[in-house]
């Protein structure tokens, strides 16, 4: 259903005089019901992929599509949970989530699948870092986006936290199999969550290797994980090596 | 830590308080404290001036009780220049009110076009950034031609000088909403109306409401520089000026205490107590 049909992006400093090509001749497709990771080491364009699939950019070369329609635009069909904090500060954390509903009257419920009715009228300035990116979440899911997009939701927290989360998406993932795309750099994460892991290199940024992973609930100390595990290290290793990272934030995309 | 508040935190910690309350006594005496500091360094330049007075020879400088014992019979009634010190005081107001109520409304629409119009507001800004280093009182012959002498060229006065910050805050204020906000507002194809309430106006409320303080403090100061030159007949500006020509020496400081008063009532009353309500509705404490 979401496909990259030779999807190049490259990204200009004018001022610098000088260019980027984040991502080179990407074809990928993920399939309705997927739980697709991201994985590489920082630069290798995984942002620009989801933020290309989400419709925030546009491909320089090539094609992104769902179900066969050009993404062009941010809309409603695509919901993204960023890695920074995204809640609007001065709303309480029941408007941030009544602000994306289709339905309003179901924000209670989505408020309850991610724990947190109890703070449902509260601020976001009040609510640990865990609890703001559970608030996110409710917010992309109160859309109902036919794809969830999720950008190092859980970067910046602790790994016990990370974990508790990573266990609460997925209970919400088995609820409805929405189709997910999950960057991250960390590859316990990806183990416990994706169907399919894939791995992107570096400069410029292209998928390397796949690994389809099996049924859940996994046994991440089972031989054929630890396996997986080293080689996806492996992989990650190399790919570190060939990255340096170049700020592209300031850049303009050429389109 | 305050010292004031060393008891209540013993007394929390030993009863195994999580959260408490605090008084806020605290508070008064520290600003209390910070106030006569002010004031004891104004007294002391105001001395200096005064030794230097005698040491030079010239007009007997006021002294802090000349000016007080001045300020006292103005204020129970006495006539300046043919009028009470409340009349011109509510003159100098009105007109400041006029010109400033002007500026703000204008720099707000003009703000608010140029930051949410992509290609003008690159020209727009570097324009107002010129614009606003021509000094207050450079526009005097330019609203004497064109408006005459009198009170429309003293407003007229304010508003050019008070204008330019609430401009460059309200367009850089909508031009600095952090960029994941935006993304938001992208993807939940916020229509504009929704996009400005919910996402701009709250994001650069206080840096618009910075543009409205510097606002005002410029439009008090011009208009009575302004009131001095522009030829109005009342007005604290127009006061210190002709008791000045009159050889009121004290009468004229008494107005400039005036002056200082009311900014301070003005900056401590309201702005701070806007600004506060202000962060607290956009959850921007703690």
């Amino acid at each position: 259903m979401l496909r990259f049909e030779s999807v190049s992006k490259a990204y200009v400093d004018r001022r610098e005089g000088r260019g980027v090509v984040a991502l080179r001749d990407v074809d990928l497709e993920v399939s309705e019901g997927e739980f697709l990771c991201v994985i590489g080491p920082s630069g290798c364009g995984k942002s620009t992929i989801l933020r290309l699939m989400a419709g925030m950019d546009v491909p320089t070369r090539g094609m992104v599509t769902l179900d066969g329609i050009a993404i062009e635009r941010p809309s409603r069909e695509l919901g993204m949970v960023f890695q920074e904090d995204s809640l609007l500060p001065w709303l309480t954390v029941r408007h941030n989530v009544a602000m994306a509903a289709k339905d309003p009257t179901l924000v209670d419920g989505y408020l309850d699948l991610v724990g947190l009715t109890e703070f449902a009228d509260s601020r976001p300035s009040d609510l640990s870092g865990g609890m703001k990116q559970r608030a996110a979440i409710a917010r992309t899911l109160a859309m109902e986006p036919r794809v969830l997009l999720m950008d190092e939701p859980f970067g910046s927290l602790d790994e016990q936290t990370r974990s508790e989360l990573d266990q609460a998406l997925l209970n919400i993932w088995e609820r409805d199999h929405r189709t997910v795309v999950f960057v991250t750099h960390n590859i316990s994460e990806a183990l416990r969550l994706g169907d399919r892991v894939l791995l992107l290199t570096p400069r410029p940024g292209r998928p390397s290797r796949v690994w389809e992973l099996g049924e859940r609930p996994r046994n991440m100390d089972s031989d054929d994980m630890i396996d997986i595990r080293k080689e996806m290290e492996a992989w990650m290793g190399r790919c570190e090596c060939l990255s340096g990272l170049i700020d592209i934030s300031a850049m303009e995309g050429a389109p | 830590m305050s010292k004031d508040h060393r008891s209540e935190v013993d007394a929390a910690i030993d009863e195994g308080k999580g959260v408490f309350e605090i008084s806020r006594k605290g508070r008064w005496p520290r600003y209390a404290l910070d106030m006569v500091g002010a004031l004891a360094i104004i007294l002391a330049l105001w001395s200096a001036a005064l030794m230097y007075s005698n040491l030079t020879g010239g007009v007997a400088f006021p002294t802090p009780l000349d000016v007080g014992a001045s300020l006292w019979g103005l204020l129970a009634g006495d006539k300046l220049l043919g009028a009470s010190i409340y009349q011109h005081t509510i003159a100098s107001m009105g007109r400041w009110a006029l010109g400033y109520g002007i500026a703000v409304l204008l720099g707000i629409v003009i703000g608010l076009v140029l930051g949410t119009t992509g290609w003008l507001y690159g020209a727009g800004m570097n324009s107002t950034n010129v614009y606003q280093l021509i000094p207050g009182l450079a526009w005097i012959p330019i609203a004497i031609l064109l408006f005459g002498i009198g009170n429309i060229a003293t407003v007229f006065i304010i508003v050019m000088t008070a204008l330019p910050p609430v401009v460059i805050a309200t367009a850089s204020g909508l031009r600095s909403v952090p960029p994941v906000y935006l993304k938001v507002a992208d993807m939940l194809e916020l229509g504009p109306w929704d996009r400005f309430r919910l996402v701009l106006l709250p994001s650069s409320a206080l840096q618009v409401l910075t543009g409205l303080r510097v606002a005002l403090g410029n439009a008090w100061r011009v208009l009575i520089a302004a009131e001095m030159v522009v030829g109005v007949a009342m007005g604290l500006g127009f006061s210190i000026f002709a008791a000045q020509g009159a050889l009121m020496w004290t009468e004229s400081l008494a107005c400039i205490v005036i002056i200082c008063l009311i900014g301070l009532l003005f900056e401590r009353l309201v702005f701070t107590r806007i600004e506060d309500g202000m962060r607290s509705s956009l959850g921007l404490e703690g």
